[in-house]
């Protein structure tokens, strides 16, 4: 993260500012631990087990094939969507990619598709849905990764995307 | 990995001079043992010492307190979660937890991004209300400062939001000069509500 406020401002504020309490939000002293805060890699579980990279790998086709039916360059649909191209490849590509919630949100929202599925699709939350992930799999399996769709995954593809709309 | 994000300028309180105080993302084993170790502790005693007018006040906290349990389910291994920690004099001075994405409510900004601050909180040591023999001054604006330019580097043109504890109203509404929308319904203890504008994040951060 680029820093834009600086040591400056901060003792500028701390200067001219009265000190007062500041707590916001869920109260420090409700919580049994903040441990349940530690990101991924401090967590006990491995930093990107296989049933995730294999969710990652399916919301990589899913959202190719998606555009491959509005026939549409990667520019073309990070530029529809407002997203970064780079991301978008790497999204379709890199089963690894951590992907922005951000833009998830903007392409569940271009594609119409229920943004709740595609953030656990993506890996951006946590699922416990085992017919999700089960779905997810099979789709990508059908998918050959091509480049144009043909008649059977047009219907494989609005398939799935009728599954993660009304599960 | 835990990343230095820069080495800001706290005031200690008992000296009078400034010390360098390092703000990281995100919070790593050693913030949850200080909050363990040193924060629970004077947390416990400050609650199990409440004074004979803050009876009620404990009472409703027992009563809230299933709301917080289902509200902090577990955040890790989530990926719209981002964490910081203020570290200063060899422990743990602040913490900040915030949603990456959220939805804006105050009307200039409806359904616009936002960050939202789930969790901001100072070390008991350096509250008012706690002690009158405080440490650090200066967390709180940090942590405010970091949530802001959290949101800018997210590309959310430094909108925030989040729920007050009845006790820091008046800083957000009136030093941080954030929008009160008032008490929210759907939150538990009724918390008020309180949102930043771009406009009011950019005269947060340059003044």
């Amino acid at each position: 993260m680029k820093m834009i406020i600086t040591p400056g401002w901060l003792r500028n504020k701390i200067e001219t500012a009265p000190d007062t309490e500041i707590e916001a939000g869920i109260p420090v002293m409700m919580l049994e631990s903040i441990g349940m805060f530690l990101p991924r890699e401090s967590a006990e579980e491995p930093a990107e087990d296989e049933r995730l990279v294999r969710l990652k790998h399916a919301f990589g086709v899913f959202i190719r094939n998606l555009r491959l039916t509005r026939e549409l360059p990667v520019e073309a649909l990070a530029e529809c969507a407002h997203i970064d191209a780079t991301e978008l490849y790497a999204i379709e590509n890199d089963p690894h990619y951590v992907t922005k919630p951000r833009t998830v949100y903007q392409l569940a929202n271009f594609f119409g598709i229920n943004l709740k599925k595609m953030m656990e699709l993506s890996g951006a939350t946590q699922t416990y849905d085992e017919s999700l992930e089960e779905e997810a799999l099979k789709f990508a399996a059908k998918s050959d990764g091509v480049s144009s769709l043909n008649k059977e995954e047009h219907e494989i593809l609005n398939e799935y995307v009728k599954f993660l709309n009304e599960h | 990995m835990k990343q230095l994000l820069g080495i800001f300028p706290l005031r200690n309180l008992h000296t009078g001079e400034y010390e360098d105080a390092e703000l990281y993302m995100p919070i790593d084993g050693q913030n949850v043992e200080d909050f363990e170790t040193r924060w629970r502790p004077l947390l416990d005693e400050r609650k199990a010492n409440l004074a004979p007018h803050e009876t009620t006040a404990s009472a409703n906290i027992q009563d809230a307190h299933w709301k917080w349990r289902e509200k902090t389910a577990t955040r890790n291994n989530r990926m719209d979660y981002a964490s910081f920690s203020v570290e200063c004099g060899g422990t743990t001075q602040g913490l900040m937890f915030v949603r990456t994405i959220d939805f804006a409510r105050e009307s200039s900004q409806l359904n616009q991004f936002l960050i939202y601050v789930d969790l901001v909180s100072t070390a008991p040591w350096n509250r008012p209300g706690f002690t009158d023999n405080r440490l650090y001054s200066g967390v709180g604006p940090l942590l405010l400062g970091t949530a802001i330019n959290f949101s800018i580097d997210q590309g959310f043109d430094g909108r925030i939001g989040l729920h007050s504890l009845p006790q820091s109203e008046s800083w957000y509404r009136d030093q941080c000069r954030m929008t009160d929308l008032g008490p929210d319904a759907n939150y538990p203890n009724n918390l008020c509500y309180f949102e930043m504008t771009a406009a009011q994040a950019h005269t947060y951060i340059t003044t």
